[in-house]
C-alpha cells in the first residue's frame, strides 16, 4: 500500500467534503440544487466545466493514449479541447437564455411534446451511463495499483469501484450543484497542477521535447500486447506466426526468461511487445506519424465525435444554465476553451515524456507500483502518469497526481449523478408523475434518483469486461469516454442545433432525428463491443466492423432525418415557436433580472 | 416579477415602470444576424478541423518532415496551431455576439411622468 499517496487521495476527499458541509444550506430550493440559483461567475463557472468535463479519460487517458500511440493518441485531447467551439457557437448562450433545468426540458418546451422529453431523457440516461463506465473503471484500476489491497471482502478493484460511488453520492446529496461547482472547480486545480508537476519533474529530469520525440520516431512504433498463446503460435496468411514478429523485436534474455516457459499451456495469457502496423500507409506504425490507431476514416470520425458531442454532454450542458447571463455563458466558454487548451498540452507532454523517461525510470523507482513492465514499456498505458510522478518525484508526487485522479473522476461523476438526477427528478417525476409535488418532494426524489444512478453506475463498473477491453485497445479509458461522445454526437446534438436554430424543426423531425441518430450510433456500437468480448452472433459475423466510432455514419444520418422528417411534415411547425425564440434568442429576460438586480443592491444601500 | 425576486414593496412600482423588452421582430433580426455569424465560424472551424486528417493523408512530407528535433508540421499542428486556432475564433466570435446582442436589441420602457431612480437613463431607446 502506497501510504503517503493514500493520505493525499483522502484529504481531498476531506476538502471536497467541507465545501459541500460548507454550501449545505443553500440547496433547500431546486433552482439551488441544480443550478446553484444561476449566479456563478464566468471564470468560477469555467473551472466547474473544466473539472466535471476533465474525467480519467483526460486525466490519465489522454497521457496513455499519448504514450502508447505518439500523434493518433494526441488527437483525443485536441478533439476533448475543440468540442467547446461548436458548443460556443451554438447553444451556450440561446440554453442558458432559455432557461430552463435539463436538455429534455428544451426538448419538451421547443416541441411541446411529453414524447420529446422522454426520448431525450432515454438518451441523456444512456449518455451518462456511458460516461460513466470508464469512470468506474478507472476508479477501480487506480484503487488497484494505489492500494492493491480489497475491503469488505472485495476485490481492490471492486472496492475502489464501490467506494468511488457512495463517495461521490455523498458529495452531490449534500451540496447539489452549489457544492458541485466549487468541488469541480477545486478538483480541476489540483488536476491541472498535478499534471503540471509531473511535467515540471520531467524536464527537470532531462526530458526534451523535440529530443524524445526524435528519439522515439527513430524506428517502428513497438507497444506490449495481451495474447492468448494458441494465437500467438498460429501462423498467418504469410505463413508467420505472431510470436516470430514479437520475438524479432524482443530481447532474447526476455523472451526466453518470461515468454517461453509460458508457451506450452495454449490457453495461457502472456504479454509481447509487438511491432505495430500503419493504418495509413504501408509499412511499420511511427510514434511521431499519424496511422497507429486510425485510417483517414477513423480519424475524421474520431475528430468529429469529439467536437460535435461536447455539445450535447448532459452534465456540461446543465453547467451553462448556471451562467448569470448569455453573454457570460459565451465568455465563460472562452475560457474553457483555454483552460482545456493548456490542460492536453501538459497531458500530451507527459505521455510524450513517460514513453521517452520509462525504460531508465523503471530502474529507479524504491517501492514500485504494481506494475507490468514488458522491456521498458507500460502493459497497461493508462497507469503511465501514476507510474511516471512515482519514479521522478516519490511518493509525495505520485500521492498528489492520484489524488488528481480520483478528482478527475469525483468531478465528472458527481457532475453525470447530478445531470442524470435531474433528469429523472425534473423530467420524469416532476412531468408526469406529480406535478403538483410541493418543492421539499421535488428535492427528495432528486436526491432518491441520484442515489439510484450512483448504484447503477457501481454495477456497470463492477460488470465491465475490462480484461477483454484491455486487450483489443492499448488506451482503454479515453476510448469509452468517446462512446458516450458519440451517442451524444448522434443522438442530441444534430438535433439541438437544428433546432435551436431553424424555426422549421418539427416534432416529427425531431424525434425520426433523436431515433435515427442515436439507435444507428448503439447498433454500431453493439457490433464493435460484441466483437471485442467476443460474444458476436456466428450469423452476423459476415458484417464489416464498421469505423471505430460512428459518428461519421450516425450524425449525418441523424441531421439529414431531422430536416427531410421536418420539411415533409412542414405543416406542422409549432404554432408557438415565435415565443420560444423571444426567450431562445431575446435578451429582455436576462437585462430585467439585471435591472432588478442593481435596483435591489441600491436599495439595500439606502436602507 | 421575474424568477420571483422581490425587492421590496416601495421599490416595485417603479421597477414595474422601467421594463426591459424585445420584439419579435427584433429577435428576429438578432437570431439571424447570430446565426449568420455563428455558422460563418463553424464552416472555418469544421474546415480546419475536417482539413487536417486530409493534409495528412494526401500530403506525406507534413507527417514525415521533422521541422525541429522530431516535431513534424503534423505534430505541430495538433499540439499548438490547432488549440490556437480555436482558441482565437471563440475569443473572435464571442466578442461580436456579445456586441450584436447589445447593437441589435435593449430597448427599455419608462413613463416619462416619473423619476428615473438611481441614476438610471429616463427616457426608452436603444
Amino acid at each position: 500500500m502506497q501510504t503517503v499517496a493514500l493520505g493525499t487521495t483522502l484529504l481531498v476527499l476531506a476538502s471536497a467534503l467541507l465545501v459541500s458541509w460548507l454550501v449545505r444550506r443553500r440547496t433547500s430550493t431546486k433552482v439551488e440544487f441544480y443550478l446553484a440559483g444561476r449566479t456563478v461567475s464566468a471564470f468560477l463557472n469555467a473551472s466547474a466545466v473544466c473539472g466535471d468535463y476533465f474525467s480519467a479519460a483526460s486525466f490519465l487517458g489522454v497521457a496513455g493514449a499519448v504514450y502508447a500511440s505518439g500523434l493518433d493518441g494526441v488527437w483525443f485531447g485536441v478533439g476533448f479541447a475543440g468540442g467547446f467551439v461548436p458548443l460556443l457557437l451554438f447553444t451556450a448562450s440561446p440554453l442558458r437564455r432559455f432557461g430552463e433545468y435539463t436538455l429534455p426540458d428544451y426538448f419538451a418546451a421547443r416541441f411541446e411534446s411529453g414524447g420529446a422529453r422522454l426520448v431525450a431523457v432515454a438518451l441523456v440516461q444512456l449518455i451518462v451511463l456511458f460516461y460513466l463506465a470508464p469512470q468506474m473503471v478507472g476508479a477501480g484500476t487506480v484503487w488497484e495499483l494505489l492500494v492493491g489491497q480489497g475491503m469488505f471482502g472485495l476485490s481492490p478493484y471492486a472496492t475502489g469501484v464501490v467506494l468511488t460511488a457512495v463517495a461521490m453520492t455523498v458529495f452531490s446529496i449534500l451540496g447539489g450543484m452549489r457544492g458541485m461547482t466549487w468541488n469541480q472547480a477545486l478538483q480541476f486545480w489540483i488536476m491541472t497542477s498535478a499534471m503540471a508537476l509531473v511535467v515540471a519533474f520531467a524536464f527537470a529530469a532531462g526530458f526534451s521535447y523535440t529530443r524524445a520525440l526524435r528519439d522515439l520516431s527513430a524506428g517502428p512504433l513497438v507497444n506490449p500486447e495481451r495474447w492468448r498463446v494458441a494465437d500467438l503460435l498460429r501462423p498467418d496468411a504469410s505463413g508467420q506466426a505472431p510470436a516470430d514478429r514479437a520475438r524479432s523485436v524482443m530481447s532474447e534474455s526476455y523472451w526466453k526468461q518470461h515468454v517461453e516457459p509460458r508457451l506450452t499451456d495454449p490457453r495461457a495469457e502472456v504479454v509481447v511487445l509487438m511491432p505495430q502496423r500503419s493504418k495509413l500507409r504501408p509499412g511499420p506504425a511511427v510514434y511521431n506519424q499519424p496511422g497507429h490507431l486510425y485510417s483517414p476514416t477513423d480519424h475524421a470520425s474520431l475528430l468529429l465525435t469529439l467536437v460535435l458531442g461536447t455539445a450535447g454532454l448532459p452534465h456540461v450542458v446543465m453547467r451553462f444554465y448556471t451562467n448569470p447571463t448569455g453573454p457570460l455563458a459565451r465568455r465563460s466558454t472562452v475560457y474553457v476553451v483555454l483552460l482545456t487548451s493548456v490542460f492536453y498540452w501538459l497531458a500530451t507532454t507527459a505521455g510524450i515524456a513517460g514513453r521517452a523517461l520509462t525504460p531508465t525510470a523503471a530502474e529507479r523507482a524504491r517501492a514500485p507500483l504494481p506494475v507490468q513492465v514488458v522491456e521498458g514499456l507500460l502493459a497497461h498505458p493508462d497507469q503511465i502518469l501514476p507510474f511516471l510522478a512515482q519514479t521522478l518525484g516519490g511518493d509525495l508526487l505520485l500521492g498528489y497526481v492520484v489524488a488528481g485522479a480520483f478528482a478527475a473522476m469525483f468531478s465528472t461523476i458527481g457532475g453525470l449523478l447530478l445531470a442524470s438526477a435531474a433528469s429523472w427528478g425534473h423530467d420524469v417525476f416532476e412531468q408526469f408523475l406529480r406535478p403538483d409535488a410541493p418543492e421539499r418532494v421535488r428535492v427528495l426524489v432528486a436526491k432518491l434518483a441520484l442515489v439510484l444512478m450512483a448504484a447503477v453506475a457501481m454495477v456497470v463498473g463492477l460488470a465491465f469486461p475490462r480484461v477483454a477491453f484491455f486487450r483489443a485497445f492499448p488506451a482503454v479509458i479515453a476510448l469509452m469516454v468517446s462512446w458516450a461522445f458519440a451517442v451524444s454526437a448522434s443522438g442530441l446534438v444534430p438535433v439541438l442545433l437544428i433546432s435551436l436554430w431553424w424555426k422549421g424543426a418539427t416534432l416529427r423531425g425531431a424525434l425520426a432525428g433523436m431515433l435515427v441518430g442515436g439507435g444507428t450510433c448503439l447498433v454500431l456500437l453493439a457490433n464493435s463491443f460484441l466483437r471485442v468480448v467476443e460474444a458476436y452472433p456466428s450469423w452476423l459475423t459476415g458484417l464489416p466492423a464498421g469505423p471505430a466510432l460512428p459518428t461519421l455514419v450516425s450524425a449525418p444520418l441523424a441531421f439529414l432525418s431531422v430536416l427531410v422528417v421536418s420539411w415533409l411534415d412542414r405543416r406542422n411547425v409549432p404554432p408557438h415557436v415565435d415565443e420560444v425564440w423571444l426567450r431562445l434568442h431575446g435578451t429582455a429576460r436576462e437585462r430585467q433580472e439585471r435591472l432588478l438586480e442593481r435596483v435591489v443592491a441600491r436599495a439595500r444601500v439606502a436602507s | 416579477m421575474p424568477d420571483g425576486r422581490l425587492p421590496g414593496d416601495a421599490l416595485d412600482s417603479l421597477l414595474w415602470n422601467y421594463a426591459e423588452f424585445d420584439t419579435p421582430e427584433e429577435v428576429d433580426a438578432l437570431f439571424r444576424a447570430q446565426r449568420r455569424l455563428s455558422v460563418s465560424h463553424a464552416l472555418l472551424f469544421f474546415a480546419g478541423t475536417l482539413l487536417l486528417p486530409v493534409v495528412q493523408t494526401v500530403w506525406p512530407a507534413w507527417t514525415t518532415s521533422p521541422l525541429w528535433g522530431g516535431l513534424t508540421p503534423a505534430f505541430i499542428a495538433a499540439t499548438v496551431l490547432y488549440p490556437l486556432f480555436c482558441l482565437v475564433l471563440a475569443a473572435s466570435y464571442t466578442m461580436r455576439a456579445n456586441r450584436l446582442d447589445e447593437d441589435l436589441l435593449g430597448r427599455t420602457l419608462w413613463r416619462e411622468d416619473l423619476e428615473a431612480p438611481w441614476g438610471l437613463p429616463q427616457s426608452g431607446g436603444r
